[in-house]
């Protein structure tokens, strides 16, 4: 294996100076735009989940007007309003010896060593001003009976530093940043435009000019031009079809720009959330999650017994196996996410499961009702119970409940620097549409902290850095350039349209997100991999033979919306593998079968892989080329994990 | 349907509060007058009725303001309810085939949907009573040597009329139907309402338009079988 | 155990066109299906067969992001209190059932398509003042000013609101006054949000008042239909809000 590195090509431009300094060092270096020029920059900004709202506001705030898109009806909408558990920040409310050095060191660790040090320090240095801005902007955060704010604890942590609002933390930061988002709307420093999907990037002399997008509504393809595109357009789980995101969460914007020369970062580290609904009929298109808190008194349990159909009630303690418990005593049910659904698949795998598909294991509270009493029970958990009861139609407090992992976030995106700035000059990638900070695997309560901090305090202080340097020209959206990549967008969407085959855009996508899930999934193999290469590319080409994409391309049209997207998945799928095939270790999310010791635990390579697989686009039936951006770990060791 | 910017008490929640305010106002002056319409029950022939009668009109000029207000009041309740409800009938020009309640907290009850049409037949009562009553012939009485309109028999006559006395009664339903919605909605429109006042304030519109529509509801019933012509 | 229905949903092809009614039987409907993957199936059978599938809004399909939203039976969200329609699981309908399936109905949420309607309206009343105005970056520390748990946890539940439009679906004036007040109530209630608050009630009732929704006539449809069962005692907070600002006379 080559070991080349691009440090030329991969500039992090991570500022020198002592780790805790760089940050600092960086903001009185950078180049600034006088107030008076701030307005004769236009920003487009591509999403408005937690970093694209926090972005366009921040930055329409400082002067600079600001184009925002979003596919949804509104901006409100975005799905990190999903997001249930909370947000970490180093503030050490609790006295219990919290500080930004410790939630450095507790999410470096926990992305198995796979992060750059000097962005995760920044992020945790950023972390604690995020709670301030969110409580200024009337997020109600939960309070203690004197008034002040309340933590509670998460995995990966031995400290109380999450900060929430009941179960929708998600959910009222992204109120938070809509509201200072329509402020500036209201000011005239925003145009929203919703209903609008970017189907591609608009390149000239080298720059991100500009996006092209579909108005959703009306089918018209519409180009903005700008000084600078921001994408903040989140993860792409939906790779898998089922999957904990929302359905209409894709890879497209970032996929694009990642065609149009944007590289692609670890694409196949991917987050398998432990504690999920199971898929359990046909047709289902979600798989919801349940918080992680429910480990905290729940026990995860098979039965002994292969294929024991018996009621779960009816099974005596002695014929069930506490699986996690026997094979982690130290932390029992409480093992991080990676691991508690690694085991989980492998009990499953083994034929032990349980449910009508056999794809799902126990959570099971008797034993913690029997201690606590059903009122305690009902007072932290009652919303979940609550929910569970009515999706799977199974009262928890009675039946245990049945849960098995699903997709829930990818580590992978497009490639940035310290900047936040793509591989393309002009363009930025925010939030979970980079590569970000979370290494091979997030932990729980950090993906809000990271969206944010780039929305709200790096992006404003890094984009001047540019912008500074490339003096408005006043480009309008009628440049030629545009009208060239108008022509292909429109042909994709035409090609679609045209093919009028057998199949359905949803049958092809659910059948990519099998070959992912049982190939590209939880853990991985050579030989799985390569197979998963081979069907995804046969897929692809029966795809664009096959499709059959009803109604038009000038109005409403959602199946030719999820057409497109199912196109880019089809493409990321077999990016997704290749990265899996190419990283012969096991770490974080990302476990290979061949890469494990002796007692089936992840098995990392830092001598080979203690670097960013960065990935560069060669062209329509070229293999792409992998790039490497070595880690360099100044201030903390890797270590081997161990939760034995 | 859009519209030019409204401000103040010209937007849909400052007519609301002008509809609380002038609908309380209203519900007062209905607990005076019933508190007159119950001398009536009291056996002396009208004595008491009578001197209750004339010692309101003996208030003068501040008589005349009350009238005015409660005219102004109710004018501009008549009102701005018809704009309120055209404005809503305007709100969703495409209606619903199918439309139902979920129940559970809703308060809606056919008298909220109905208020507009309980509301135009009070307001179609209220002037034939005035023209029946205050505006009705005018029968002269003497007590304690002080001559005074005999309102009590003009009553009595009245509602030895099977028409008048069921027909008032009649509309004492339509008004209770009102009153049973208007009462607690106006101290939600006023936003004198929370937690712990909510039950308390729809049990009071509740049992309070009872007792005032029953009132008035007894009134000519009674009348027309107990009370004996003078 | 898979169910048959017979639906009746509401086909518009635009905006301006005319709508109307058409049916369509599903069948092999699990009853842990929601209400939405019912939809999807009716979708897929539509494609093959060569016909338009029907257009509906949903994204998070768990109840928390507002998008999706119909009309079932009569009811925004369907039967179920609580509920959104992306959660509505098909055990609740009978087997063989005739369900009718329309959009959101108000002048003020105009269909787009089939069961897609334009929810901007609440986008531009929280544009006129649903915000409490800081600058990023300028926020004191966040434990600066204490606020009560008990008001913490009343302005959470305001805050709750997921924008869906259900209320102003389920009233039968179309009002959006339990949206407008939810959002004036949250930051009533904060000292934060204090600074701002007369003008902030009287710039969204204006906005409100602008979109063309109606009057709330205290029929409290809008708290039955509230998947987060936002209380109308948050439209009488609105309203005291909404007085103090107008008897205190100060600019909007």
């Amino acid at each position: 294996m080559s070991v080349m590195t691009d440090t030329v090509l991969l500039n992090a431009k991570i500022p020198p100076g002592p780790l805790e300094d760089k940050w600092d060092n960086h903001k009185a270096s950078v180049k600034l735009v006088s107030p008076a020029n701030k307005r004769k920059y236009t920003i487009i900004v591509v999403g408005t989940g937690l970093a694209g709202a926090s972005a366009a506001a921040s930055l329409a705030e400082l002067g600079y007007n600001v184009l925002n898109f979003c596919i949804q009806d509104s901006p409100r909408r975005a799905h990190s309003v999903a997001a249930q558990g909370g947000i970490n920040a180093a503030k050490n409310y609790q006295n219990d010896g919290d500080s930004v050095f410790r939630l450095f060191y507790d999410t470096i660790k926990g992305g198995d060593y796979r992060a750059r040090e000097a962005n995760v320090y920044r992020l945790a240095q950023l972390s604690v001003q995020i709670i301030d801005q969110a409580v200024a902007q009337g997020v109600p955060f939960a309070r203690e009976y004197g008034g002040y704010l309340a933590n509670r604890s998460f995995g990966g942590a031995q400290v109380s530093r999450t900060f929430y609002a009941r179960g929708q933390t998600g959910q009222q930061l992204l109120l938070g940043a809509y509201s200072a988002l329509m402020r500036q709307v209201d000011a005239g420093r925003v145009k929203l435009l919703p209903r609008r999907e970017m189907l591609d990037l608009v390149i000239i002399d080298g720059r991100a000019r500009g996006i092209i997008c579909r108005n959703l509504v009306t089918g018209e393809l519409e180009a903005y031009a700008a000084d600078a595109v921001c994408l903040a357009t989140g993860g792409y789980s939906t790779v898998f079809f089922l999957s904990t995101n929302a359905v209409n969460s894709n890879a497209t914007a970032i996929w694009r720009a990642y065609k149009k020369g944007a590289m692609f970062g670890n694409p196949c580290f991917t987050q398998i959330h432990p504690t999920c609904l199971p898929e359990s009929y046909q047709g289902q298109s979600k798989l919801t999650l349940m918080s992680e808190s429910l480990r905290n008194d729940g026990r995860v349990w098979v039965p002994k017994k292969k294929g024991d159909t018996r009621p779960p009630n009816e099974i005596p303690e002695d014929e069930r196996d506490y699986f996690l418990e026997r094979r982690y005593p130290a932390f029992g049910n409480l093992v991080p996410r990676d691991i508690a659904s690694r085991a989980a698949k492998a009990v499953c795998d083994a034929g032990f499961g349980v449910g009508s598909t056999g794809r799902a294991v126990y959570l099971d509270f008797a034993d913690a009702i029997k201690r606590l009493g059903v009122d305690v029970i009902r007072e932290r958990y009652g919303n979940l119970f609550a929910m569970y009861h009515e999706i799977t139609g199974e009262d928890p407090y009675k039946v245990p409940m049945r849960i098995y992992p699903a997709p829930h976030y990818t580590m992978g995106g497009l490639w940035v620097d310290y900047n936040l700035m793509t591989t393309i000059p002009g363009l930025y990638a925010l939030g979970e549409a980079n590569f970000s900070d979370h290494g091979a695997n997030r932990l729980g309560a950090s993906a809000l902290m990271q969206g944010l901090a780039d929305g709200y305090f790096i992006i404003p202080v890094t984009i001047g850095d540019f912008l500074a340097e490339h003096r408005p020209d006043g480009l309008k959206a009628d440049h030629p350039a545009f009208k060239e990549v108008i022509r292909n967008v429109e042909d994709n969407v035409k090609r679609l349209l045209s093919i009028n085959g057998k199949r359905t855009v949803r049958e092809y996508w659910w059948e990519l997100g099998r070959i992912m899930w049982d190939n590209v999934g939880m853990s991985r193999n050579a030989e799985g991999l390569k197979k998963a290469i081979s069907d995804i590319r046969a897929l692809r080409e029966e795809y664009w033979q096959n499709v059959r994409v009803p109604g038009s391309a000038e109005d409403l049209n959602k199946s030719l919306e999820l057409a497109g997207r199912v196109a880019d998945f089809l493409e990321l799928g077999e990016l997704m593998a290749r990265d899996a095939l190419d990283r012969e270790e096991s770490c974080g999310g990302h476990f290979r079968e061949e890469y494990q010791t002796p007692n089936g635990e992840a098995l990392r390579r830092d001598d080979l892989f203690c670097h960013v697989s960065v990935w560069e686009y060669k062209g329509e039936g070229n293999d792409p080329v992998r790039h490497k951006e070595p880690l360099v770990f100044e201030v903390v060791k890797p270590s081997q994990r161990s939760y034995k | 349907m859009r519209m030019a910017k409204p401000k103040g008490w010209n937007t849909t929640v400052g007519k609301k509060v002008i509809m609380g305010l002038t609908g309380l106002f209203l519900v007062l002056y209905l607990i005076v007058h019933l508190a007159g319409n119950l001398t009536a029950f009291v056996p002396d022939g009208g004595r008491t009725m009578n001197l209750y009668s004339h010692t309101l009109h003996k208030l003068g000029p501040l008589l005349w303001v009350v009238r005015i207000l409660l005219l102004l009041g109710f004018i501009y309740h008549i009102v701005t309810g018809v704009q309120v409800t055209l404005r809503n009938r305007g709100a969703r020009a495409n209606r619903y085939a199918k439309y139902a309640s979920k129940g559970g907290p809703s308060k809606m009850t056919p008298a909220s949907r109905w208020m507009i049409i309980t509301g135009i037949l009070i307001a179609i009562f209220v002037p034939l009573h005035v023209n029946m009553f205050s505006l009705g012939p005018y029968y002269e009485t003497v007590i304690n040597g002080e001559p005074m309109r005999d309102i009590y028999r003009l009553v009595v006559e009245r509602f030895k009329e099977p028409g008048v006395a069921f027909g008032y009664a009649a509309f004492m339903l339509f008004l209770c139907a009102h009153l049973i919605h208007g009462i607690w909605s106006a101290f939600q429109s006023l936003g004198a309402n929370d937690r712990r006042w909510m039950p308390f304030l729809y049990g009071l519109g509740t049992v309070l338009s009872l007792l005032i529509a029953g009132g008035f509801f007894v009134l000519p019933i009674y009348t027309y079988f107990f009370i004996p012509l003078p | 155990m898979a169910m048959k229905y017979h639906l009746r949903i509401w086909r518009q092809a635009g905006p301006d066109e005319p709508g109307r009614f058409e049916d369509y039987t599903v069948d092999n409907i699990e009853p842990d299906m929601s209400f939405l993957e019912m939809l999807d199936i009716l979708n897929e059978q539509l494609t093959k067969e060569g016909k338009e599938p029907v257009a509906f809004d949903s994204d998070c399909r768990e109840g928390i992001c507002g998008m999706c939203g119909l009309v079932i039976d009569g009811m925004a969200h369907g039967p179920r209190r609580l509920t959104t329609t992306c959660e509505l699981r098909m055990r609740h309908f009978p087997d063989g059932a005739t369900i009718t399936v329309e959009p959101f109905r108000a002048d003020a949420f105009p269909v787009l398509k089939d069961l897609v309607v334009d929810r901007s309206a609440f986008d531009r009343i929280i544009a006129a003042g649903g915000y409490i105005s800081v600058n990023t970056g300028s926020a004191p520390d966040a434990n600066a000013i204490p606020i009560p748990k008990p008001i913490a946890e009343e302005a959470m539940d305001a805050a709750a609101c997921i924008g869906c439009g259900a209320c102003v679906a389920a009233c039968p004036n179309a009002s959006a006054a339990l949206f407008t007040a939810a959002k004036i109530s949250h930051l009533a209630l904060l000292p934060q949000g204090h600074p701002e608050r007369e003008r902030r009630v009287q710039r969204m009732v204006a906005q409100m008042d602008l979109e063309g929704f109606g009057n709330c006539s205290n029929h409290g449809e809008c708290e039955a239909a509230c998947p987060k069962g936002i209380s109308i005692l948050n439209i009488a907070r609105m309203r005291r809000e909404f007085i103090r600002a107008n008897t205190r006379g100060s600019a909007v």
